[in-house]
């Protein structure tokens, strides 16, 4: 499965909370919660795009796990 | 799944036999085995399919399917802990011992979060302890069984790497979710605190709880992106102001007190997944879940495993309950 890359949009509106996802797979909610508190300190665009960038990171190494896939479509199809 | 009380004997037969084992049990039990592919942690409680169980004879095991391409058993330091996500195989997953209490245990607990690569592979794994009776008078342990040797501060860490085709993932079942009362945060990240803010008002922590006389053994939960991920209560010093936690609070996350629960067994079973039993490897539960529900002798549906100080899902956990499942992917 691609998992589209760090610059598309829909991955800032992930970690900005913009856009909001019942996500299964359990490692990208408390990853959420570790970048929610980093973007209260920290918002800068340089910032947001370091996230989402760690995000999809996530996402691309947990790829083959079903639950992880059907995250990527919440993300991408929505 | 393979997760059962075995004797000595058994065990050393299948440490013998190159099996690969995740072992809980009395300190004395576990330095009686030989080196192997093993890892280990000392408590003397557990959940068996016949229910809680105290047993300082038999060892708690849960034996890797014979599918696992490899291991890796690797101790750690609070100085070298922070690779462990590095070190972690491309596929697969890394399965932690910590002892109870320890610099190593605090410095996980604190620091994982910022870990390089943190969460980006499975880390699964559990806190040591000792029988309630022992508290403070012995400590717990943790085994590196590739040379049977033990310590009390470290950890332990067994990297599995799984063949292609097959996938781990990591989930939780906490029962406890965020209570209508007030909206709690700290100021700082830590083990105790005093002063908090509670719905935008500074206060004592201290006071909230006395004032709304809200119950200790219910643990904070905060929302982690729709995960419920508790911190439990260890005590409040009436003398200081000081409420103490077993697990770090994080400055800026919002906490509430958890909704109480009139029946733990029932709102647990209640959130096994339907089809847990048939992908479980590992799964263990928290002894303050074992105390404060009384779940001597009672059954969690067909969920085993040791009865745990912490529990480790990536982080830190409190009065929760982890499991690792394998997939075909």
């Amino acid at each position: 499965m691609d998992v589209p890359g760090a610059e598309h949009v829909a991955w800032k509106d992930v970690v900005t909370c913009r856009v909001r996802h019942d996500f299964e797979f359990l490692a990208a909610k408390i990853f959420m919660g570790r970048i929610i508190l980093q973007l209260q300190d920290d918002s800068s665009p340089e910032a947001v795009a370091r996230m989402a960038s760690e995000l999809r990171e996530l996402f691309v190494k947990n790829i083959q796990l079903p639950l992880v896939q059907r995250d990527v479509n919440r993300i991408f199809n929505n | 799944m393979t997760q059962a009380l075995y004797t000595i004997d058994e065990i050393s037969a299948r440490i013998k036999a190159g099996e690969a084992l995740f072992l809980a049990g009395d300190e004395k039990r576990l330095a009686q085995l030989p080196p192997g592919q093993w890892v280990g942690g000392t408590i003397p409680y557990f959940m068996t399919a016949a229910g809680g169980a105290f047993d300082k004879e038999k060892i708690f095991a849960t034996i890797l399917p014979d599918y696992v391409e490899s291991v890796h058993i690797k101790t750690y330091s609070k100085d070298t802990l922070g690779q462990v996500y590095m070190d972690a195989p491309g596929n697969g997953f890394s399965f932690i011992n910590l002892p109870a209490a320890c610099d190593t245990l605090l410095s996980f607990a604190l620091n994982a979060p910022g870990f390089e690569q943190f969460a980006m592979t499975p880390l699964i794994g559990w806190v040591s302890g000792v029988d309630m009776t022992d508290l403070g008078k012995v400590s717990p342990r943790v085994f590196n069984g590739a040379d049977a040797s033990s310590l009390e501060d470290g950890a332990v860490v067994m990297h599995v790497t799984l063949p292609p085709g097959k996938g781990a993932n990591i989930g939780i079942i906490n029962i406890f979710e965020q209570g209508e009362g007030a909206d709690i945060v700290f100021p700082a990240d830590g083990f105790s605190a005093d002063e908090v803010t509670v719905d935008g008002r500074p206060m004592k922590l201290a006071d909230y709880f006395t004032e709304n006389n809200l119950d200790t053994k219910l643990p904070l939960v905060a929302d982690y992106y729709g995960a419920m991920i508790n911190t439990s209560i260890q005590g409040i010093d009436k003398d200081s102001g000081q409420v103490a936690f077993f697990a770090p609070v994080f400055k800026g996350m919002t906490y509430r007190h958890a909704k109480p629960i009139a029946d733990y067994i029932e709102h647990f079973t209640s959130q096994i997944p339907h089809d847990l039993s048939q992908h479980l490897v590992y799964s263990c539960n928290c002894i303050l879940n074992y105390l404060y529900s009384e779940l001597e002798g009672r059954k969690t549906g067909d969920i085993v495993g040791p009865i745990t100080f912490g529990e480790v899902a990536y982080q830190l956990l409190n009065q929760t309950l982890v499991y690792l499942t394998i997939h075909d992917v």
